[in-house]
């Protein structure tokens, strides 16, 4: 089958990338936004794992490493641990001024806050 | 000497740290204190012989896989820029009411942030800094908590976020390409690819998201709302203006740097500034709130900066070099007197401001100063580097 090979880490991390831009493009709810940053973070923290992905491979743990052939990289898995503690801050700063916003202008569409700003002008 | 690097990013934060937590009762004293040291700290940094960069290792390990702070000649210009801003900011606003602990803890953790951007010789590292000065700058936006700057906050962080999801995504495709994530080694490591196509994606989507930090021509729509909000303390635009556009220019050179000798990159900047100087210039013509005017302004002044540094001639970078010097003090300037002319007038109409030389001599004075060196007159800052644009053309 000729698509079961294209089922695989990257690929997948790198349609659902898309799918967050798309939700970004096109929608104007802006707790969708916050939600398609979510899922663009999801995927790129999905790509770097499965980039250096290899069954084969043992964990760089314990002292005797030298002895095995294929030894996992662990540097993506330190760099995407940074990558969610980041993402996670970053959300749940997105949602406290979500909440903030929405108190302010009581609208939570995109095109409705910027013509109420407008107004307050 | 080469473990006061570290103060330059440690010393902010941990003082950002000390003035929020424990509210001493000199918290300003103490700031412009740290201010002073670091401004002589990054002066005597630029004063040094840096024609090879110096590399200051952080841990034991050699770099691929260790880390390490990195120093040349154009970080520690940028870093003497950017600190003597931030001196001037806090001494600027010394007696406002504005300078709570709390604004100040995040202020000195952005010039922090901001120091370690200009150090660090890993792109991920520059991610992980980009970001969070990106989270602690859309709360100074917002700091005042008012109508309007609910939105442009809420504006900057998501386009932000968005841009900088695409910088990390063309970061990973590096890695799968090269396993190694710092300048000195890819730079080394680029050239040796066989098949150059492989690079188009990366570059593409690290481009995309340093272009958008820069604020070049299709991606700039964040920059007038966060840099010209009616609320922001006018510090916080002076820095957003000054020092932290900036900082996206920068990582274009530091880009140029690592993928210069493979991709060429001459042409595709100066396009790039071409476009993104006449689109400010035509935008910030069309406004009339003084702040917007100035923000987009630095839109346009990005772009001059982009002509030259992508200009034939080799005195045309050093003019783009010495314009974010000269930029960052003339519309530092520029949007103190905006918030200044804004108190007095009440209004941020720039039609209705009428009369300043009855009011202010000095004021008018150093609004003159300041609309010298923005024109590029003989003699001023702004004249000197975009004759150094210009050169050859």
């Amino acid at each position: 089958m000729i698509f079961e090979s294209f089922v695989d880490g990257e690929t997948i991390s790198v349609v659902l990338f898309f799918i967050g831009v798309y939700g970004i493009c096109a929608r104007r709810n802006i707790l969708k936004s916050i939600i398609s940053i979510g899922i663009m973070q999801a995927a790129i923290i999905l790509f770097f794992l499965s980039i250096k992905a290899d069954p084969a491979a043992v964990p760089p743990i314990g002292a005797n490493i030298a002895d095995y052939a294929r030894v996992a990289d662990p540097v993506p898995q330190a760099l995407m641990i940074t990558a969610i503690v980041v993402g996670i801050s970053v959300t749940a700063l997105s949602l406290t001024m979500f909440v903030n916003l929405h108190h302010k202008y009581g609208s939570s569409n995109w095109n409705k806050v910027k013509r109420k700003r407008r107004d307050i002008d | 000497m080469n473990g006061t690097l570290l103060l330059f990013v440690f010393l902010p934060i941990f003082a950002g740290l000390f003035v929020y937590l424990l509210k001493p009762a000199q918290n300003k004293g103490i700031a412009v204190l740290i201010q002073l040291t670091l401004v002589g700290l990054s002066a005597v940094w630029c004063s040094r012989d840096l024609s090879q960069a110096i590399l200051v290792p952080l841990l034991q390990i050699p770099l691929p896989y260790g880390m390490a702070l990195r120093i040349d000649r154009l970080g520690a210009f940028m870093m003497l820029i950017s600190n003597l801003l931030f001196f001037l900011m806090v001494v600027f606003s010394f007696y406002k009411e504005y300078m709570t602990p709390l604004f100040l803890a995040i202020f000195l953790s952005l010039q922090g942030f901001i120091n370690g951007v200009f150090l660090s010789v890993d792109i991920f590292n520059i991610y992980i800094l980009v970001e969070v000065s990106t989270i602690s700058v859309s709360i100074l936006i917002m700091f005042k908590k008012d109508s309007q700057s609910m939105y442009d906050g809420m504006f900057y962080l998501m386009t932000n976020l968005v841009g900088m999801a695409f910088f990390l995504l063309g970061l990973g495709y590096l890695y799968k390409l090269f396993g190694v994530l710092d300048f000195v080694h890819l730079s080394k490591a680029l050239p040796l690819l066989a098949d150059k196509k492989a690079l188009a994606i990366p570059f593409s989507l690290i481009f995309t998201g340093i272009s958008l930090k820069s604020a070049l021509l299709p991606l700039f729509s964040w920059l007038p709302k966060a840099h010209g909000t009616a609320s922001a303390p006018s510090i916080v635009s002076a820095i957003l203006s000054g020092v932290y556009v900036k900082t996206g220019v920068f990582l274009l050179l530091r880009v140029h740097e690592v993928f210069g000798a493979v991709i060429p990159l001459q042409e595709l900047i100066s396009v790039f500034g071409f476009a993104t100087a006449i689109g400010g210039f035509v935008l910030a013509i069309a406004q009339s709130d003084i702040k917007l005017i100035l923000a987009y302004h630095t839109v346009s002044q990005v772009g001059l900066i982009l002509i030259g540094l992508g200009g034939g001639h080799p005195l045309n970078p050093v003019g783009g070099v010495y314009h974010i010097l000269a930029h960052a003090l003339f519309k530092g300037l520029l949007f103190l007197l905006a918030g200044v002319l804004i108190e007095i007038y009440g209004t941020r109409k720039i039609s209705e401001m009428r009369g300043l030389w009855q009011r202010s001599k000095f004021l008018s004075a150093t609004m003159i100063v300041a609309i010298l060196s923005i024109t590029g007159a003989p003699f001023f800052s702004g004249g000197f580097s975009k004759y150094f644009i210009a050169y050859g053309h």
